[in-house]
């Protein structure tokens, strides 16, 4: 086995430039269209990025990003091939990395799933290689890219690999909700801020210039719409909500 | 819900029972599961070049029964990544005295899965945070199989390659860099139902920064 000794490799540094690069990024677009640009480098003419299948959701709104032609994109979601589809298939059963050309499917028992292989190479995707993605909690991810006759040389698929990961990872930050909204006063943040460092509700009412018992009122009304027991909890809460930082 | 418990050098005779469970625990793990042959030992205690005085150990723990670890050494001294896998490191190896090694990170097979909130996983990953923070330690280097890169990210923690993945005894393999911050430590919290604060410091000073910079 050749081993891969990318530090002296072109690619070493590419895949290093840019993860960095993808995470200055400001949405999803951006992301797709620096990791199109990338792949591109070494033959690859199409990308996919989606969740795992999961009993619930349809192929359509597993897509996270679409670097597919748009032709090739409408015929998957429209025949429904998705399920057929013996690379999305293996994702399921493998943690590491794979060629198309390892997916394994029944030529004979399995005429969809080489359907969907043979008719991929009319759109140029007649090889790939495929990142599965697991979490441990939930159904996971893949990114697959693929070309006409992409570049499979010493150093690629190990930085694929890692563009990969790191493509998928900040388009799923950019996706993700927001922190919950906030609900507290600028009040509340202040006096939790003062109770964070240790203040007493006296202390805070000298610095606040405000009443004792006001101050009190304050983290008692923080603490109740936080859900806190006590002005402890309170000011946890607060900093795990982001209502909040030291 | 599981306590992450800070075991040392200076208050690891209180743990003797645990940290001999936790040392069998490995090697169940690490020799019988996952079938690291080289690191099979005659006595069914996993324990190597990498357990030394320095070494902590965070172990979380439900009463007295281990479920699950981490362990962590100083990056000024031999680690896994600088004498067994310096391939993964050839963006330059992290030595510094605020920079640890995270190693053997485990759960034990009933604790694993579908858990109620928070995962006993949750619980190391979030403790470990605030132990850095506690510490100072602003920098964690790791060893992982590859796939196990996005589970960290899931949580919430920045990693920043150190090397390419590369393939070792057929799995891909990479050493990262994990930064400290109280914000991905609130992240990791938020994101897996962990309340707060999850250490033990069982006969310890828990060390703040401030402190822990005074003392040089």
């Amino acid at each position: 086995m050749i081993r891969d000794e990318p530090g002296d490799t072109y690619w070493g540094g590419r895949a290093f430039a840019f993860v960095d690069a993808v995470e200055a990024t400001k949405s999803p677009e951006q992301v797709s269209l620096l990791f199109e640009k990338e792949i591109a480098q070494a033959g690859f003419s199409a990308f996919v990025m989606c969740g795992l299948p999961d009993a619930q959701t349809s192929f359509r709104d597993r897509i996270l990003a679409n670097g597919w032609p748009a032709e090739w994109s409408s015929i998957y979601l429209r025949e429904d091939l998705a399920p057929h589809d013996p690379v999305e298939r293996h994702c399921l059963r493998s943690v590491e990395p794979f060629d198309w050309s390892d997916a394994p499917y029944d030529v004979e028992a399995e005429p969809r799933a080489h359907m969907v292989m043979e008719r991929a190479k009319d759109f140029r995707m007649a090889q790939g290689f495929c990142v599965p993605i697991h979490y441990g909690e939930g159904p996971g991810a893949a990114v697959s890219i693929s070309g006409e006759r992409p570049d499979f040389g010493r150093g690629i698929r190990p930085a694929m690999h890692l563009m990969a990961l790191y493509a998928h990872n900040r388009v799923r930050s950019l996706l993700r909700p927001t922190v919950a909204k906030r609900v507290l006063t600028d009040r509340e943040r202040e006096v939790l801020r003062w109770t964070a460092a240790g203040k007493t509700s006296w202390e805070i009412s000298v610095i606040l210039n405000i009443s004792e018992r006001t101050a009190n009122a304050h983290i008692a009304s923080a603490a109740h719409k936080l859900d806190a027991p006590n002005r402890i909890a309170a000011v946890v809460n607060a900093l795990r909500r982001g209502e909040i930082a030291l | 819900m599981a306590d992450l418990h800070v075991v040392t050098n200076a208050n690891k005779h209180l743990y003797g029972d645990a940290l001999d469970e936790y040392f069998r625990l490995r090697h169940k793990i690490y020799v019988d599961e996952r079938r690291w042959m080289e690191l099979a030992k005659p006595d069914g205690r996993e324990i190597d070049q990498f357990d030394t005085s320095d070494t902590v150990y965070l172990m979380a723990m439900e009463g007295r029964r281990v479920v699950g670890s981490h362990r962590l050494n100083p990056t000024t001294k031999p680690t896994l990544m600088s004498d067994l896998f310096p391939q993964l490191a050839f963006r330059g190896l992290i030595r510094r005295p605020d920079a640890y090694e995270l190693s053997r990170v485990f759960v034990i097979r009933e604790r694993r899965g579908e858990q109620a909130q928070p995962r006993v996983e949750s619980v190391i990953m979030a403790g470990t945070m605030e132990y850095a923070l506690a510490q100072g330690i602003s920098q964690f280097t790791i060893v992982m199989e590859t796939w196990w890169l996005p589970r960290f990210q899931d949580m919430g923690w920045r990693l920043r390659p150190l090397g390419l993945p590369t393939m070792i005894n057929g799995m891909s393999c990479i050493g990262v860099v994990a930064d400290v911050t109280e914000e991905v430590w609130v992240e990791t919290c938020t994101r897996r139902s962990v309340r707060g604060s999850v250490l033990v410091w069982n006969g310890l000073e828990p060390m703040a920064p401030e402190q822990r910079v005074a003392a040089g």
